[in-house]
């Protein structure tokens, strides 16, 4: 399993970078917005993006947008997505999930949450397959 | 009882119109308005006065020169070393994790390979046991070293607390200044001119409970839910 991490807060990219391995995936990259993100995303063959929303350059929502209304890669545009931010309005949450995020964790958060939300994005997309 | 300057010169007018005598009705018509024209001028002067007045009082007021030239860099001073002491001590936090993570799974790997030994052997192996001993001190002091590591670098709350209160301190004080400086109805004006707020426009963690803003995740969730994702 390849995930990236997007944040620009080194600090935090390290915090789930350390949560993840605990939690076993070991294969982590990170980027620092969605400029940097969007050609490793589009190269890389990742399983799964993990990112912030409020980045400089390209937000985390607008790399959302990008990669689902991508016409040329079927695998990306379905990549799973999951949104860890502390932007906790009810439209951005809505704005969110309009935009086809899996899941949406709001900062503080625990290793726990982020355990729960991994589980439930990846049991809902092997029941789906 | 002598009649007035300005009635008299009114009357002459009224004589020089009659009498069809246009020069003279020029004269006493700049005449009649002089004394006006003076005293709007020197209303003008007044107002001028007392405009250029605030404005060098603005400038010379101490304490705004001192918000101005100092306070103002040294709050962005102030600003910028809480990035970076924050930043520092959780990478200083995060390295004492890192290595306490990795001292505890080879600890942990000992007792298993111990207890694995125990349970078939039956039996105590000496030497064995000796070096489980001396590793399992040395991982336990790795691991006290790196809390330890964790306490200091808590510092920064204390450090970045205190530069935080103080800048506090000096956008308090420029508002203050800038109140001062503007009347209420500006300020109604410019705020009635304030571009609507972007509900989707980042906004950074909620500092305090804010109606429409989801304050804990079991809320997020909810939402999430009620939206089918």
């Amino acid at each position: 399993m390849k995930i990236l991490i997007v944040d620009d807060f080194s600090t935090m990219r390290r915090i789930i970078k350390n949560l993840m391995r605990d939690l076993g995936y070991t294969n982590t990259h990170e980027a620092d917005d969605g400029i940097t993100a969007l050609p490793m995303l589009k190269s890389g063959a990742f399983d799964f993006l993990v990112t912030d929303w409020n980045m400089p350059g390209m937000q985390g929502i607008d790399l959302l947008k990008t990669i689902r209304a991508d016409p040329t890669d079927p695998k990306l545009a379905a990549l799973p997505v999951l949104l860890v931010t502390a932007e906790a309005r009810r439209e951005q949450i809505i704005s969110a999930a309009e935009a086809g995020v899996n899941g949406y964790i709001v900062k503080p958060f625990t290793a726990q949450t982020l355990k729960e939300k991994i589980d439930k994005i990846f049991e809902r997309l092997h029941a789906a397959a | 009882m002598q009649p007035l300057p300005l009635l008299t010169t009114a009357r002459a007018l009224c004589h020089a119109l009659e009498t069809g005598d246009q020069s003279a009705a020029d004269s006493l018509l700049t005449a009649l308005n002089e004394p006006r024209s003076r005293g709007l001028l020197r209303q003008i002067a007044e107002l001028t006065r007392e405009v250029h007045e605030s404005f060098s009082g603005v400038v010379s007021d101490p304490k705004l020169v001192e918000i101005t030239q100092h306070a103002m860099p040294d709050a962005r001073e102030r600003l910028h070393y809480v990035i970076v002491k924050t930043e520092e001590s959780a990478h200083r936090t995060l390295a004492a994790v890192e290595e306490m993570t990795a001292a505890t799974d080879i600890m942990l790997a000992h007792v298993q390979g111990l207890e694995e030994l125990l349970v078939k052997d039956q039996a105590v192996d000496v030497e064995r046991l000796q070096d489980f001993f001396f590793a399992s001190k040395s991982h336990g002091q790795r691991i006290h070293s790196g809390l330890t590591e964790v306490l200091m670098a808590q510092e920064y709350q204390d450090l970045t607390g205190q530069v935080i209160k103080r800048t506090i301190e000096i956008v308090g004080e420029l508002e203050r200044g800038l109140v001062t400086l503007i009347t209420h109805e500006w300020i109604d004006k410019a705020s009635a001119q304030m571009p609507p707020i972007d509900p989707l426009a980042p906004q950074g963690p909620a500092l305090r409970a804010q109606a429409n803003v989801v304050s804990v995740q079991s809320d997020v969730d909810d939402l999430l839910a009620s939206l089918g994702v």
